[in-house]
């Protein structure tokens, strides 16, 4: 379980998250929505320690990350993973040993069959297939290296993923691959956290839509219950999301 | 002097690649003046690389890019800096200025291109247009993805240019703010010739004129956008429907 406890962030005088308050259950998928620069990221940055809390409390399976040593962030970022929007895979080294290397980091492999095994397992999961792993990240295209960033997560063993934008920049048939991969991990029993402007996805896929304004939480609904919010952002997000028609 | 006032654009026959990799091939189109051509097409396809060719930052290309009846390759230094002056460039990376906030980045593209006068309210102005203006004193690395490109867009945007080369413009926007760019980019139309990439076949549908839709590096479609909307084709329905399988791999 995700907690958040009153969490203030600021940049300088500026309080991106001011008190906000949210809960992710295991195995639930949430969205986080809202306007551009309104702080969305900030939180997933917050909760895996890449940003420093002014004040309040993150918790994670009912522990504080303010008590974590060192050696416990590793442990809590290998369960709960970031999946950045830019994929951030490592140029110089091929697609098998950017995946290799958290496995051998955190010493998870008994053996370099085991590794082999780990990794062919989810490299498949995302849908790719197993000629990649001798290539380079530029040899592949810019989906393809968020859905082997995916896998990256995956081969540690990661419980909770965290999708930062995962289908933007992506043209629609690749943003309906990332799409079905999420709703796939998700109906694994994975916890999924999306911050994405994608309402389809949202709705089809989410358990909640949280929508993030006035640096909190401001509406935390379902995908039933959304449509009949009066927030004038959602209403304006979904006339938006009604005015680009699924075929 | 002709080309001071031309800004028009052609391709002919263009082709281009990354070291050994062929990323364009047999480009041949006229952007209309005026008016909006959008470049979609799947991931890979060439939209980025026709538009660095468009904005003149690479120069290693087959085939020919006019300006005026006159290839690019083929004007003087002091011709290329007058005719970059009147274009205005938003591409990936975006390129805005980490040293300087979001108005000394405008306040930056304002003086170099001579016109020192105009600074500080031409900048605010167009910082307003984008809804930057509440950021004005921020660095780049004190803004969001989304409002980085807000600003990269305002850069393009702040000497009032008459053509308009933009990459995928509202990537990573809200769909609110998205569609405010849209309409501001959609005022233009009229003032200024814009060619603009995307993925996004909404902003397609909404935005054009006329659509160049490129695979693998060709030039598979170029026409109206109505008529791209209404085709039959295989690859042009797999992509305007979002479908998974079909002939684009």
């Amino acid at each position: 379980m995700i907690e958040f406890v009153n969490v203030t962030k600021r940049f300088e005088a500026q309080a991106v998250l001011e008190k906000m308050s949210l809960t992710i259950e295991k195995g639930e998928i949430v969205f986080l929505i809202g306007r551009s620069g309104v702080g969305k990221s900030v939180s997933l940055k917050c909760l895996v320690g890449l940003l420093k809390l002014d004040a309040g409390e993150i918790r994670f399976d009912g522990r504080s990350t303010a008590e974590l040593d060192e050696k416990e962030w590793m442990g809590l970022r290998r369960r709960c993973s970031l999946i950045f929007q830019n994929p951030a895979l490592i140029d110089s080294m091929t697609i098998y040993d950017n995946l290799a290397l958290g496995i051998r980091a955190m010493g998870l492999a008994a053996s370099r069959s085991n590794e082999r095994g780990l990794i062919e397992r989810e490299i498949a999961q995302v849908g790719l297939d197993l000629s990649l792993l001798k290539r380079y990240p530029l040899e592949l295209s810019h989906s393809t290296q968020k859905r082997v960033s995916v896998a990256r997560a995956l081969v540690v063993g990661s419980e909770a993923l965290l999708f930062d934008e995962p289908t933007t920049g992506l043209d629609p048939i690749n943003t309906a691959r990332i799409n079905q991969l999420i709703e796939g991990l998700g109906r694994a029993g994975r916890t999924i956290w999306v911050v994405s402007h994608d309402m389809h996805c949202a709705l089809a896929v989410a358990d909640r839509i949280l929508l993030l304004e006035g640096a909190h939480i401001a509406a935390d609904l379902t995908p039933k219950t959304i449509r009949s919010s009066n927030h004038p952002l959602i209403r304006q997000f979904l006339e938006e999301a009604d005015a680009r028609p699924l075929h | 002097m002709a080309l001071m006032t031309d800004c028009s654009l052609s391709m002919d026959s263009v082709g281009f690649s990354w070291g050994g990799r062929v990323a364009l091939q047999s480009i041949s189109f006229t952007p209309p003046q005026n008016q909006i051509t959008v470049v979609t097409g799947p991931a890979g396809c060439g939209k980025s690389t026709l538009l660095r060719l468009l904005a003149t930052l690479e120069s290693d290309y087959r085939g020919a890019i006019r300006t005026g009846g006159r290839e690019l390759l083929t004007l003087t230094r002091t011709e290329l800096v007058a005719w970059r002056r009147q274009i205005g460039v938003m591409l990936n990376p975006l390129g805005n200025f980490d040293w300087l906030t979001a108005e000394g980045c405008l306040e930056f593209v304002i003086a170099h291109a001579g016109h020192k006068g105009l600074g500080g309210e031409r900048a605010v102005a167009t910082l307003s247009s984008v809804g930057l203006e509440w950021a004005r004193g921020r660095f780049p690395h004190e803004m969001s993805g989304g409002m980085q490109k807000r600003l990269a867009l305002a850069r393009a945007l702040v000497l009032s240019p008459r053509m308009l080369i933009l990459d995928d413009p509202t990537a990573g926007l809200d769909p609110v703010t998205g569609r405010e760019i849209l309409d501001l980019i959609a005022g233009l139309r009229g003032s200024a010739s814009i060619v603009l990439a995307t993925s996004d076949t909404a902003n397609v549908r909404r935005l054009a004129d006329h659509v160049l839709f490129l695979v693998e590096g060709r030039g598979h479609f170029f026409g109206a956008n109505e008529a791209f909307q209404k085709s039959d084709d295989p690859y042009i329905r797999q992509f305007l429907e979002s479908r998974t399988e079909g002939p684009i791999s």
